[in-house]
């Protein structure tokens, strides 16, 4: 027996992360994303590997980000796939702000066509079935999923499945270290014929996030002390909440009485989530919930776009992160000039945008189009917090688990390659890393219920050596009946022989050497 | 006891062996009721037991029933000590039956002896158990029966060396060991638990090859499938860890060392919480360890070095990678409770490595981040036994997150902070100057936590000489630019400061010549707050006379005798400090006439302070002095606040009454002044008759048009301070301006200009009238009884302090709500001198209220005859204004008729 992968996306690449596994005889999809770097075909899986869609018998969904989730609508409204479709409860809800979110960008704003409409979105996700963490589903008689806590964002999943003796498990993007504001993802030991798992950071090992931390809180607060103004661009979701714990906590700690202001929309909205997930976030916010949300922030104060040029200090969490327009561009434009100020950018930046400008290398000013030039004079801190886990983070989960083969994805393929390479000098387990729509078969071990007869058990009590129980015995297969372990005696018995002894006697001569 | 007796009579004849009476489920319960009662009497408990045991052999064919029956006498063993041998002795042969029986037998046992006392207990299982027949059971192919023997075995083991022992220890290790390899997890978990417990007891008498093989099974268990067993198995390798670290023996130390601590550190990112906590439980009582693995341990990535030690135990993979980046993930835990034992362990060894603890540091001040307090708490900790050891190596970038800790929201994190910097090293002087800073900032924000603060101040200034002397140079610098009568010494920050500089001479010696003297006469008015702070390290007196050594105050040294000191300030060290503590008060003075209301009070109110910290140590006549000048201070303070309210009525909104009631508060200030002391020099005496002619200067402006008594009142005044003395410039101007009849209004900044405070310095060998008041047979308990409407009697014994004959005493007595009624006291009743009179009487107390209880306030006034007269409306009482001499006691009554 073996479990049959294709890899639709995210083989030897990041993004439209697919994977259908054939287990037992049953066919599962594990993600549906959509890669971000085209808009071509090639933004979504090859669906037409399949044979057909509806002979998959679910879909399942790991998180809402977009390469994970970005072609369901297509797979499910415009492929035709009609079976179950699984996701947590987190995701169902931000899912279709995600996808209607991004549909609009690309029509509205790139004015491309759409892959599908609205409708479709609300169509699907209509369909989804959502599951709770450690909640195990029996897709069918044979067939059995349960998702695990993977950390990396609000709902994010790891997915176990099981038919009959054959188990393998799908990691999707997870983190190995607790954030502020999530756990670490936690698995049980299972013993799994399959792992597949992501290998964003192949070969990086992250230092300590108390130094990120550090290094961050000083300069803000040094920043704000000195009466100056932080703008910290990010996306709406995740490294906001994260950063506004941290600021909110040293604020409170430190008694600081400086305002921190979130820009209106999808933030608040995104907070308003998270202070209904809390179940799915770290032990601290979910020890302290029972007092109060700890997202119902203490220090953040409503803001106006008026209050840009209010004097006095403060903190600004804008949407979009690394300042490619709208709101943070906004700020960024007016404050940028004074050198009190201070730009926090966490994480990566796509490159063209400003925010990879100011991070690669400290820019004195930056020309936005013709007419507008903006002279850059403010401090710039950059932050690398990231909800990947790093190497060592996959290198211990696949340790943990031990599983008899892994298949590595979503990474890039020097990278997978050295990490597969430490995988099996390493940890002695059979590593792969296909390229996109490249088909893997992995064996898998079966096992066989065979009877013992009272004679051999009876043996096997008797014959005590020490500490070691070791019994002899002689395994009979026939056809038609069951496997059966026996005695010597009954082995004889049933063939009819006698038992011949053969002895050999040796001389060894004291003139040999 | 009859109900019992009807009971017990069929259970008695079945005593009778022949034929034994047949228990059933029925009458089982109720013998199991009669044993659990506790009225039960001692003769049934024994015969109903007697009766059971007899029983057992016969019931053995019902399993059911003799499980039961073996479970009621197990119950009766731990109400009835003296029953448990016989109990046991009938149940040994019964061990050894089917396997359900034998279950239940050693539940039975079980419960017995864990109920016993210690020695017992486990003597009952010796008597009955023997290898042969804890091998067998061990062996059994029996769930229950294994899990029994084991769970007896655990029992015996903690009790091993009290006890007789019916197994060798190498075959009780054996067992165990046995037992680790068990198919249950939960026999396992025992085992282990066993071996643990065995190995504590045990501990030196054990045979240096038995850790060894604990460990090695150990090892084999920490990647079990079951939680609780590889968080057993993680003890354990830690407890052999710490007792192989202990014992000498020929191998390779650090080497067996280092792998143990890989392995545990292998188990440091297990997906339990339970086992991570116990991993780095485990972690820090592994000693020994080399700098190459637990430098490994703070690194994720794999270091270069290489390690040198070779392992005992074979591992199968290599040992470096297990151990890589262990603490980092510790410390960066989701849980609370897996990061403070990572903490903790962390601190055991960075106590022993120095390279580890320059490294180890950079974590335990990032912990200064993390959001929970006990964290935080503990990561203090390790760090403060680092800095006890002489391994902290702060360096600059640590500086911002361990000073935020000063102003920190718990105070428990500030103390731990605070007890550190006592002892920490600091490497730069700019350093310093930002920890002093953070710590005045702490004393701003956090005033009650002085003391300690001032501890760290002057540990600080002690550890750092050359620094410490650096700021005393610049204070003195900026002593010596500010100008006389500006306070910035009453700031907190500066008496801060100069619990720095003086903290090094006065602790060495050192530094004396160097220091700035002005910087010792600057502290002497704060000596009740640093000599609190100091308690324990310098006494108050040792730290005055050194301050007054090195200052440029002129005093007799020769009074100081150390052996003096002990017993508390002597009066002329006291009268030194008290004048210079009347001079600041005469500073305060050109604040009040300045119109610098504010910091005028700032001030007295830290005068005040001290006088009371110093009164806690002064004797009996230096408190009389003390008394005055609190008392003085505090007329000061109400001056101050008049004149502040004077100056802003032509601004804002004037309000007559509260300048009417603060007024008021002063006259009767001055008033207690006058009369709470005797033995006036004619200068003090001056002074106050001034201060209350500036009272009366006060009222006059604020009447607008004055009484002619007003009027004759400050003329008598006036001439009776010419009676005195000269008159004072002040004096003269109000007389010329009353003689001029033009208005006192106009003229008061001018007047309060040419007013002087002189005098004070002349304040001593004054005495204090005072009076003591106790009432006989009385308080709230058991208060007095009287008829309502009836007079009722007070007994009371009265003390007077150097009342004069011509004084007029009262006894002023009140209900709430009613007019008080005055008793004269006739001081020709009482005892004794001038010094001390007493008397005890009866005074009668008229207007008794009609109800069922009451409370009269009592105390002793005196007359202030010099006062200007005003009619009272009691026709019995004094005529002229009254003070206080004593405390007001309450008498309680309570109804005849109510009790």
């Amino acid at each position: 027996m073996a479990i049959q992968c294709l890899i639709l996306g995210a083989g030897q690449e990041v993004g439209k992360s697919c994977v259908v596994a054939m287990i037992g005889g049953k066919k599962i999809m594990f993600d549906c994303g959509m890669h971000m770097g085209f808009s071509d075909h090639r933004a979504f899986p090859d669906f037409s590997l399949l044979s057909s869609s509806n002979d998959i018998s679910c879909v399942v969904i790991t998180h809402f980000h977009l390469d994970h989730i970005g072609a369901l609508p297509y797979f499910t409204e415009v492929c035709g796939y009609n079976g179950p479709i699984y996701m947590t409860y987190p995701t169902k809800a931000l899912a279709p702000l995600m996808l209607e979110d991004y549909r609009k960008i690309l029509v509205d704003r790139r004015g491309l066509e759409e892959q599908y409409t609205y409708e479709n979105i609300i169509h699907c996700m209509n369909k989804v079935i959502p599951i709770d963490i450690k909640q195990t589903i029996q897709v069918d008689k044979d067939l059995l999923i349960r998702a695990y806590y993977a950390g990396h964002v609000l709902g994010a999943a790891m997915i176990y499945a099981q038919v009959g003796e054959e188990k393998m498990l799908y990691t999707g993007d997870y983190n190995m270290t607790p954030d502020r504001h999530l756990g670490a993802a936690q698995i049980d030991r299972l013993s799994l014929d399959l792992l597949i798992t992501e290998s964003t950071y192949a070969t990086t090992v992250r230092d300590s996030k108390y130094l990120r931390e550090r290094e961050f809180l000083k300069a803000v607060h040094t920043c704000v002390a000195a009466g100056g103004k932080v703008l910290i661009p990010t996306f709406a979701l995740g490294r906001a909440q994260e950063l506004c714990i941290l600021l909110d906590d040293y604020w409170e700690r430190m008694n600081i009485n400086v305002p921190i202001y979130f820009s209106a929309g999808l933030t608040i909205q995104a907070n308003m989530y998270y202070k209904m997930l809390i179940g799915w976030t770290s032990q601290k916010i979910k020890d302290s919930y029972t007092v109060r949300n700890p997202f119902d922030f203490k220090h953040v104060c409503p803001f106006e776009r008026s209050m840009i040029n209010l004097p006095g200090p403060c903190v600004l969490f804008a949407t979009p992160g690394m300042i490619s327009g709208g709101f943070s561009l906004e700020v960024f434009k007016q404050w940028a000039p004074s050198d009190k100020n201070l730009i926090a950018i966490p994480g990566y930046c796509v490159a063209g945008t400003i925010g990879h400008k100011l991070m690669s290398g400290k820019p004195t000013r930056i020309d936005l189009d013709k007419d507008t030039r903006i002279d850059v004079r403010c401090q710039i801190h950059q932050l690398t917090f990231s909800p990947h886990t790093d190497s060592k983070g996959i290198m211990d989960l696949v340790e943990f688990l031990s599983p008899k083969h892994v298949i590595l994805v979503h990474g890039e393929k020097p990278k997978m390659a050295a990490l597969k390479q430490r995988i099996e000098s390493e940890l002695g387990i059979q590593c792969e890393y296909p390229a996109n729509n490249e088909t893997v078969l992995v064996p898998t071990t079966q096992s066989l219920k065979i009877s013992a007869s009272k004679t051999f058990v009876r043996n096997c009590t008797t014959e005590l050596d020490g500490d070691e129980r070791i019994a002899e015995g002689i395994l009979v297969m026939e056809k038609g009946h069951n496997a059966k372990i026996v005695s010597e005696e009954e082995f004889l018995e049933t063939i009819g022989a006698e038992r011949n002894v053969v002895s050999f006697t040796g001389w060894v001569s004291p003139l040999a050497q | 006891m009859e109900e019992e007796g009807s009971l017990v009579q069929p259970l008695t004849t079945t005593c009778d062996p022949n034929p034994p009476f047949q228990f059933d489920l029925t009458s089982l319960s109720s013998a199991q009721a009669l044993l659990l009662n506790p009225s039960t009497s001692i003769d049934t408990i024994h015969s109903t037991v007697d009766s059971l045991l007899v029983s057992l052999p016969h019931l053995s064919t019902n399993a059911t029933s003799l499980s039961l029956a073996l479970s009621v006498l197990a119950q009766s063993a731990p109400r009835h000590p003296s029953l448990s041998q016989s109990i046991v002795s009938s149940v040994r042969s019964l061990i050894n039956g089917q396997d359900r029986t034998s279950s239940a037998v050693l539940s039975a046992l079980l419960s017995i002896a864990t109920s016993c006392h210690n020695e017992d207990g486990s003597s009952i299982l010796t008597s009955i158990l023997d290898e042969d027949l804890v091998l067998s059971l061990a062996s059994s192919g029996v769930y229950k029966i294994r899990s029994r023997i084991l769970r007896l075995l655990v029992f015996v083991v903690g009790r091993w060396k009290c006890s007789g022992k019916f197994l060798t220890d190498e075959v009780m290790v054996r067992v165990f060991l046995r037992f680790t390899g068990d198919i249950y997890p939960i026999l396992r978990r025992d085992a282990i638990d066993g071996l643990c417990e065995f190995l504590t007891v045990a501990r030196d008498g054990v045979d240096f090859c038995v850790p060894e093989c604990c460990l090695e099974r150990a090892i084999g268990l920490i990647g079990d499938d079951d939680e609780f067993v590889r968080v057993a198995a993680v003890r354990m390798v830690g407890l052999c860890g710490e007792m192989l670290g202990e014992k000498e023996n020929g191998v390779d130390k650090i080497g067996q060392m280092d792998t143990i601590f890989t392995q545990i550190c292998s188990m440091a990112r297990d997906m339990s919480v339970k086992v991570r906590i116990e991993a780095f439980n485990a972690l820090g009582k592994v000693k020994l360890v080399s700098d190459a693995v637990l430098m490994q341990s703070l690194s994720k990535k794999i270091l270069g070095s290489k390690n040198g030690g070779k392992s005992i135990i074979k591992l199968d993979k290599a040992s470096k990678p297990c151990a890589a980046g262990a603490y980092i993930h510790g410390i960066e835990d989701e849980f609370y409770v897996v990061r403070k034992s990572a903490c903790r362990s962390l601190g055991i060894h960075a106590v022993m490595s120095i390279k580890f603890a320059d490294d180890s540091i950079n974590y335990l001040m990032d912990l200064m981040n993390d959001d929970s307090e006990s964290v935080r708490l503990e990561a203090l900790d390790s760090l403060f036994r680092m800095t006890a050891q002489g391994c902290l190596n702060v360096q600059e970038k640590h500086m911002h997150m361990f000073l935020g800790l000063l102003t920190d929201m718990s105070s428990l994190v500030r103390h731990g902070a605070r007890k550190i910097l006592q002892l920490m090293k600091l490497p730069k002087l700019e350093i310093f100057k930002s920890t002093v800073n953070e710590l005045i900032a702490n004393l701003e924000k956090y005033p009650e936590e002085e003391e300690g603060i001032f501890f760290s101040l002057f540990s600080l200034g002690k550890n750092h000489r050359e620094f410490s002397l650096n700021v005393a140079k610049d204070l003195a610098k900026q002593i010596k630019r500010t100008s006389k009568g500006d306070l910035t010494f009453a700031k907190p920050s500066m008496a801060a400061t100069l619990v720095v500089c003086i903290a090094s001479p006065l602790s060495e010696n050192e530094n004396v010549p160097d220091t700035p003297v002005v910087l010792f006469s600057y502290a002497v008015p704060l000596l009740g707050r640093i000599s609190r702070a100091l308690q324990g390290t310098f006494d108050q007196h040792f730290l005055l006379t050194f301050l007054l050594d090195h200052s440029n105050i002129k005093w007799k040294s020769q009074d100081l005798m150390p052996e003096i000191a002990s017993k508390g300030i002597s009066e002329d060290l006291m009268q030194s400090v008290i004048k210079f503590i009347s001079k600041s008060v005469g500073d305060a003075w050109s604040l009040i006439k300045g119109s610098n209301g504010n910091d005028a009070e700032k001030f007295l109110r830290s005068c005040m302070k001290e006088l009371e910290i110093i009164s806690l140590n002064a004797s009996q006549a230096a408190i009389t002095t003390l008394d005055f000048f609190s008392k003085y201070i505090q007329i000061l303070q109400l001056i101050s606040k008049i004149q502040c309210k004077f100056d802003s009525r032509n601004s804002t909104t004037f309000h007559i009454k509260s300048h009417h009631i603060l007024l008021e508060k002063l006259d009767s200030a001055l008033r207690k002044i006058r009369y709470s002391f005797t033995g006036w020099t004619k200068e003090v005496e001056c002074h106050i008759l001034e201060l209350s002619l500036l009272v009366d200067v006060f009222t006059f402006s604020l009447a607008r048009i004055p009484s002619n008594e007003h009027l004759k009142n400050l003329l008598s005044k006036i001439s009776h301070l010419e009676a005195i003395s000269c008159l004072s410039d002040f004096t003269k101007e109000i007389k010329r301006l009353i003689e001029e009849r033009s208005s006192v209004m106009v003229n008061l900044h001018s007047l309060l200009k040419v007013f002087e405070c002189s005098g004070l310095e002349f304040v001593r060998e004054m005495k204090p009238i005072k009076a003591e008041l106790k009432v006989v047979g009385d308080d709230s308990e058991n208060p007095l009884t009287f008829v309502p409407g009836l007079p009722a009697g007070i007994r009371l014994w009265i003390t007077l302090h150097n009342t004069s004959s011509t004084d007029r005493l009262w006894l002023h007595m009140s209900v709430r709500g009613r007019r008080p009624q005055y008793v004269f006291l006739d001081l020709s009743n009482f005892e004794g001198s001038e010094e001390v009179r007493k008397c005890s009487s009866l005074i009668p107390f008229y207007k008794t209220p009609k109800i069922a209880s009451f409370e009269i306030r009592v105390c002793i006034v005196i007359e202030c005859l010099s006062e200007h007269y005003e009619v009272l409306k009691e026709r019995d009482g004094p005529k002229y204004d009254v003070t206080e001499l004593s405390v007001e006691k309450l008498v309680y009554f309570s109804s005849v008729k109510s009790r």
